[in-house]
C-alpha cells in the first residue's frame, strides 16, 4: 500500500535533518494560542511545533482556522491568547518579519505593476533579497519581465509570487493554498520549482492546502486542525506508523470487543465487512487485516472524527504538552 | 525570448523622482494621480500667468492701484467695469479650486488604504521585511508630502493672481470664500487633512467604494462646519455708535443707513474689507439689544426702538488686518485635526489593521 514516492522523497532529506533536529529552535512554536473574531474562536488551545526544515502540510476542512493560523506566524493577526515564536521571537519583531515569507491564497500582487517593478519592490523592502533567484524562478516560467501584473495567468501569478517569497530568502515559508487555483500541469512544475528552492536551502515550509493525495510524496510533516483545534502533529510516517488500518468480519451492535484497549478514530461496517482505523495500544487481539492506512484516509478518518483525542509526535510536542504526556 | 535578454531591474528608469525603499513604491503605486496632479497644476499656472498680466495691465492702464469699490475718488470710477472684466473668471476658478481638497481625499485618500485592504495587496506589503509604523508612515507620507506641496504651489499661484484685485472686487473680499480658503496656507492644510481623513476611512471600512463615499460626505461636512467656526477663530473687534437722538427718531426714515446689518459701512480705514460678523442695538447702558424684538424698521419699530431706551448700535467685525491671523488659527485648527488622525491611522495600522 506504500506509495514508492513516499519512501524516496520522504526518508532521502531526513537523516541529515533529523540530527540537527533537537538542538534547532523549532520554526514555529504555539502554546495556548487562540485567535477570537468577534464571538468565534477561529482557533483555541493550540499546542504545536513545527521542527526546522520541514515540509508541512496544513490539512482541514474549510474554516478550520488553517489561514487563522498562517496569518497569526505572518503577524497579520494579533493572537487573542497564548503566544506563537517564530525560530524563537514573536512574528512582531524584525528579525522574524525578515526570516518569515508569507503567500497569500490570492497572490495579492499589484496589478498595475509590471513582473520587473514587483520584484524591484521585493528588493526595496528586504534587505536580503536575491534578485537572480528572483528572476530565476520568474524566467523559468516564460514569464517576461516586462508583462503587467495584471496580464497574468493564475500559474504566472502564483509563480511571481513565489520569486517575491523566495527571493526574500526566508528561513520560513508560508503558503495558503498555493496551488488551489491551478491545473495539474502548472501545479506540478510549481511544485517542482518549489521543491528545488526549498532543498537548497532547507528552507522550512508550511502550507495549508486541500490536495492531499499531490502533496503526500512533497511533504515530511503533518498539522492537522479542526474545529479550530489542532489534532494531529508531528512526521508523517510517524503518524501512520501509529496507525492500523484493521480488516475482518464482526457481527452484532456496537464495536467489537477486541478493540476497546485501543482508540478507535473510526470504523465503516459494509455487511458483515469491518473496516477499522485504529491508535493501536499495543498487540491487537482477533482476526483482522492489518494494513498501514494512506495519507488520505487517515486524514479522511480524522475529519470525520473531530472528537477524537489529538496525536502529537513527540517532535511536535511542546514542553506543555510533554508535561502532560 | 524577451524575457532572458532582460536588462537588470535596476537598469530602466522611468521619468520621475530616484526613489527607493517604501518612497519609490508609494510613489509608484500612486504615480498616475501624482502626475495627473502635477500636470493640471502647470496648465493652471499656464493660466493664472496670462489671466494676471491682462489684469494688471487694466490695473494699470486705468489707474485702479489702490481704488476700494465705492471708493469717492473719480479715477476709481473704472471699479465696477473692471469687477464686470475680471470677476467671473476669477470667482469661478476659485469655486472650483475649492473643490480640490474634496477631490483629492476622494480620489486619493479614500482608495489609497482601503484599496489594499480589499484586494489583498496589504498582506504583500505586510510580509516585506519592514516594520507596521514605517509602512504607514510612508504610505501616508509621501501622498501628503505631494499633496502639501501641490496645494501649496496652487494656493501660491490664486493668491498671486487675486492679490493686486483684492480691494477691487465686491464678493471676493479677503473673508469670502473664494477668495479665503483659496489663499494663502489654508489650502495645503485642508488637502492634506482630507487626504488623511479618506485614508483612515479606508482603513476602518476596508472597502474602497465605501470609504470614497464616506470621506466625501465627511469632507462636505467638515468644510460647513469650518465655515461656521471662522469667524470665531480670531477675537472679533467691537465698534459702537450712540447715534440714535430725540431728532432721530422724528425723522421720517428713522433708521435709514443705521440698521445694524449696514453697520460697519462708514467705518472709517478701509471700512470696506471689514467683515460684519455681528451687530445689534445698543442701549444706553451699553448693552446689547436684540433687533429682532421691534420688528421691521418701520416709523413702528422706532417708537419701539425708544421705548427700549435704545441709543445707538454696535458691530462685531474683523478688519483686514486679522487676514494673516485668520489664516494661520484655520491652518492651526485644521493641523491640529490632521495631526489626530494621522495619530489614529497609525496607532489602528499597528494594532488593528
Amino acid at each position: 500500500m506504500n506509495n514508492p514516492l513516499h519512501q524516496g522523497s520522504r526518508t532521502d532529506p531526513a537523516p541529515h535533518r533529523t540530527a540537527a533536529e533537537n538542538e534547532e529552535t523549532p520554526a514555529l512554536e504555539a502554546r495556548g494560542l487562540g485567535r477570537r473574531f468577534r464571538r468565534n474562536w477561529a482557533l483555541r488551545d493550540c499546542d504545536f511545533r513545527l521542527p526546522a526544515g520541514r515540509i508541512c502540510a496544513l490539512v482541514g476542512p474549510n474554516g478550520a482556522g488553517k489561514t487563522t493560523l498562517l496569518s497569526l506566524a505572518a503577524d497579520l493577526l494579533e493572537p487573542t491568547c497564548g503566544r506563537l515564536r517564530v525560530f524563537g521571537d514573536s512574528p512582531k519583531t524584525p528579525a522574524s518579519r525578515s526570516r518569515v515569507a508569507f503567500v497569500g491564497q490570492r497572490k495579492p500582487l499589484y496589478p498595475g505593476f509590471t513582473v520587473e517593478e514587483m520584484l524591484r519592490a521585493g528588493r526595496e523592502l528586504n534587505p536580503g533579497w536575491d534578485q537572480a533567484k528572483a528572476e530565476r524562478l520568474v524566467r523559468q516560467g516564460d514569464i517576461s519581465l516586462h508583462a503587467k501584473v495584471g496580464t497574468l495567468s493564475g500559474g504566472q501569478r502564483t509563480r511571481v509570487a513565489l520569486a517575491l517569497a523566495f527571493g526574500k530568502r526566508p528561513r520560513l515559508l508560508l503558503l495558503d493554498e498555493p496551488m488551489s487555483d491551478l491545473d495539474p500541469l502548472v501545479r506540478h512544475e510549481i511544485t517542482a520549482a518549489l521543491m528545488s528552492e526549498v532543498a537548497e536551502h532547507g528552507t522550512t515550509v508550511l502550507m495549508s492546502t486541500h490536495l492531499v493525495s499531490e502533496m503526500d510524496h512533497v511533504c515530511d510533516y503533518l498539522v492537522t486542525v479542526t474545529g479550530g483545534r489542532v489534532r494531529l502533529a508531528g512526521e508523517v510516517d510517524v503518524i501512520l506508523g501509529a496507525h492500523t488500518l484493521l480488516m475482518g468480519r464482526h457481527q452484532g451492535e456496537g464495536l467489537p470487543s477486541e478493540l476497546a484497549p485501543h482508540t478507535v478514530v473510526s470504523t465503516d461496517t459494509t455487511g458483515h465487512q469491518l473496516t477499522a482505523l485504529i491508535r493501536p495500544r499495543g498487540p491487537v487481539a482477533g482476526q483482522w487485516a492489518h494494513h498501514e492506512p494512506s495519507l488520505e484516509e487517515l486524514l479522511i478518518a480524522y475529519l470525520r472524527a473531530p472528537d477524537i483525542e489529538p496525536l502529537l509526535t513527540p517532535s511536535a510536542r511542546t514542553g506543555a504538552s510533554e508535561d502532560a504526556a | 525570448m524577451t524575457a532572458t535578454q532582460a536588462v537588470p531591474a535596476a537598469g530602466i528608469r522611468r521619468g520621475g523622482p530616484h526613489l527607493s525603499g517604501l518612497a519609490w513604491l508609494t510613489w509608484r503605486q500612486h504615480r498616475s494621480a501624482f502626475w495627473t496632479g502635477l500636470l493640471l497644476l502647470a496648465a493652471f499656472a499656464a493660466f493664472v500667468i496670462t489671466q494676471r498680466s491682462d489684469m494688471v495691465a487694466y490695473i494699470e492702464a486705468h489707474h485702479l492701484a489702490g481704488c476700494v469699490y465705492q471708493s469717492p475718488e473719480s479715477r476709481c470710477e473704472g471699479v465696477n467695469a473692471f469687477r464686470g472684466h475680471f470677476y467671473n473668471l476669477m470667482h469661478y476658478t476659485g469655486l472650483l479650486i475649492s473643490f480640490v481638497p474634496l477631490v483629492i481625499g476622494v480620489f486619493l485618500g479614500g482608495p489609497l488604504l482601503s484599496r489594499e485592504l480589499e484586494n489583498g495587496t496589504y498582506a504583500l506589503s505586510r510580509s516585506q521585511s519592514v516594520s507596521r509604523t514605517r509602512w504607514i508612515a510612508f504610505k501616508l507620507g509621501v501622498p501628503a508630502l505631494v499633496t502639501l506641496i501641490g496645494t501649496g504651489l496652487l494656493s501660491a499661484l490664486y493668491t498671486w493672481w487675486w492679490r493686486p484685485a483684492d480691494t477691487l472686487l465686491t464678493g471676493m473680499y479677503w473673508y469670502q470664500s473664494p477668495p479665503f480658503t483659496n489663499v494663502g496656507v489654508v489650502p495645503a492644510a485642508l488637502s492634506v487633512l482630507a487626504l488623511v481623513t479618506g485614508a483612515a476611512i479606508g482603513m476602518v471600512l476596508r472597502r474602497t467604494v465605501a470609504a470614497m463615499a464616506i470621506t466625501c460626505t465627511v469632507s462636505v461636512v467638515g468644510w460647513v462646519g469650518l465655515n461656521l467656526l471662522r469667524p470665531h477663530l480670531w477675537p472679533a473687534r467691537e465698534a459702537t455708535a450712540h447715534q440714535f437722538t430725540a431728532d432721530f427718531y422724528g425723522s421720517p426714515t428713522p433708521l435709514g443707513l443705521y440698521t445694524p446689518h449696514a453697520w460697519p459701512m462708514d467705518l472709517p480705514n478701509k471700512s470696506y474689507s471689514s467683515w460684519n460678523v455681528d451687530s445689534g442695538y445698543l442701549t444706553s447702558s451699553g448693552d446689547h439689544f436684540t433687533s429682532g424684538a421691534c420688528g421691521d424698521f418701520t416709523e413702528a419699530s422706532a417708537d419701539c426702538l425708544k421705548a427700549h431706551d435704545v441709543v445707538g448700535v454696535w458691530a462685531q467685525y474683523h478688519p483686514a488686518s486679522h487676514f494673516w491671523p485668520m489664516q494661520w488659527a484655520t491652518t492651526a485648527v485644521l493641523l491640529a485635526a490632521t495631526t489626530a488622525v494621522t495619530a489614529f491611522s497609525i496607532w489602528w495600522a499597528r494594532r488593528r489593521a
